[in-house]
């Protein structure tokens, strides 16, 4: 029973979906599938108070206990607790003689500073490291070790001087033209894009929708049950 | 039905459903189909075996979607292949988490391949562990354990956006065989450079099937086949349409 209950909800609920997809006037299915999504918030929303909570008593049982990395539970502790007092839904401000209200997230507010000046550039430092690695990566990758590494390498060089400026301009002062056709160096670059690139991509994602078709029906009528943690079904 | 559009999908989805069901069937009356060999998969229990020889955990990344994405559950069905391998050699697995419901998943699928490998004992549930939902804390979180704890064998397998990179490239510069596998096609070339081993798109899909060997699924993966072999015949049949100025099929799939 333990484990065809949950088999049972989730093939109860899915097929729900998948039949309010197809059959939306239906007034049953259609009812029945707004309740489900209506408790999912319900409980998502218990789910978030009991997160917080957790988070606050694992951190302060770490600070207190002194466990190793206790500084960094503290710089938590002390940054959700900063950033909650200033992005709570209302806050009085002095402008002259009278205060006015404003939400904690409005432009111009403490919290929407916050998140603007310390959240935002955080995440852009990371996101940044990736051009960085795209250059370690690609002198990897673009090492003409065998043919179709240097067919690689050929159209990466053929797209790069493409997309810029200088490729077209080199392309005129050499005179390519002549070889090549009347087209310039970015109609070659958006041609691999538009056309062999395009062309292999598909061809994935065509698998992948089949894949993801053939997992859903294998989850819902409980054949795939390795992620219950069974390996056999 | 609402419209055409749907019920096109609709009479595709019973087509799909119809052949995939027939191949499952097929395959559990003993005709098990071929399924060629996918070095990525292959590879895992080479890379387990090497993190315990060198006495360095296994770290296993299930991407960045939550568990309501068939790319993560696809991840978990891997984990608990791992899990096993891990729990026989009592090698550390160490998994952190994006999502706290993936994250429960997880503890569950590890504990319970644990159980099946006969090593309740080993099972370290603070081994899997919530870190942050948002991207870039993660990505700080992930590369500064693989700095510090410099796993063996470094999986990624699930749904990943721009932090593919970034995460491949440090396991990469730690020395860790990397085995990945996605089915976002923009991050497939930063895998392919920077791993050694990566699933394609649907092979993350079939991994389930090829890890358990269970002719229920090895069945699904056949009838995968056929389906693609109608959408090329759709395909070709479809270009000679449009190119004599017929546009019924066109019109039919919602074009």
């Amino acid at each position: 029973m333990r484990r065809q209950l949950p088999l049972l909800v989730l093939f109860f609920s899915g097929m729900t979906m998948l039949v309010d997809y197809f059959f939306p006037e239906t007034p049953l299915i259609h009812g029945t599938r707004e309740v489900f999504l209506n408790w999912g918030r319900i409980a998502l929303t218990f789910a978030m108070i009991l997160g917080v909570m957790n988070l606050l008593i694992s951190n302060l049982k770490k600070v207190f206990l002194q466990q190793s990395g206790w500084m960094y539970n503290m710089i938590l502790l002390l940054s959700f607790g900063i950033t909650f007092w200033y992005s709570v839904p209302f806050h009085f401000v002095k402008s002259g003689e009278y205060f006015s209200m404003i939400k904690g997230t409005d432009a111009g507010s403490t919290g929407f500073n916050i998140f603007m000046n310390v959240y935002t550039p955080l995440s852009s430092t990371m996101f940044s490291l990736v051009a960085f690695f795209i250059a370690s990566a690609a002198f990897r990758a673009f090492r003409a070790k065998n043919i179709e590494a240097t067919l690689l390498l050929g159209s990466a060089i053929l797209v790069m001087l493409g997309s810029i400026p200088l490729g077209n301009s080199l392309y005129d002062r050499f005179h390519l033209a002549t070889w090549f056709g009347s087209h310039n160096l970015s109609w070659v670059a958006n041609f691999i894009q538009d056309v062999p690139m395009s062309a292999s991509q598909r061809a994935i994602n065509l698998g992948v929708a089949v894949g993801i078709i053939s997992m859903s029906m294998k989850i819902l009528l409980g054949i795939d049950r390795s992620y219950f943690g069974e390996g056999e079904s | 039905m609402r419209d055409v559009q749907h019920s096109t999908v609709f009479a595709a989805m019973a087509l799909m459903g119809a052949i995939l069901f027939y191949c499952i069937l097929k395959a559990k009356k003993g005709a098990l189909p071929y399924i060629r060999t996918i070095s990525g998969l292959k590879a895992m229990d080479e890379a387990i075996g090497r993190a315990t020889e060198l006495g360095k955990p296994v770290l296993f990344i299930s991407g960045l979607a939550d568990i309501d994405n068939v790319q993560t559950l696809a991840a978990l069905s891997i984990l608990s292949h791992v899990a096993k391998k891990t729990a026989q050699y009592d090698t550390p697995l160490i998994m952190p988490n994006v999502a706290s419901v993936t994250m429960v998943t997880a503890q569950e699928v590890v504990r319970e391949a644990h159980l099946q490998a006969g090593r309740p004992d080993t099972y370290r549930p603070e081994n899997i562990y919530y870190v942050s939902d948002e991207q870039f804390a993660f990505v700080a979180h992930t590369n500064g354990l693989m700095e510090r704890v410099r796993p063996a064998a470094n999986i990624y397998m699930g749904r990943f956006f721009g932090e593919s990179l970034i995460l491949a490239e440090t396991g990469h510069a730690t020395g860790a065989i990397q085995i990945a596998g996605t089915a976002e096609t923009p991050q497939l070339p930063f895998f392919v450079v920077a791993c050694d081993y990566c699933l394609i798109g649907e092979e993350l899909y079939a991994a389930s099937a090829y890890l358990s060997k269970d002719p229920h699924q090895m069945g699904s993966i056949k009838g995968q086949d056929y389906i693609k072999i109608l959408m090329l015949l759709l395909i070709v049949v479809g270009s000679l349409y449009e190119t004599f100025n017929v546009h019924i099929l066109a019109h039919w799939l919602g074009g």
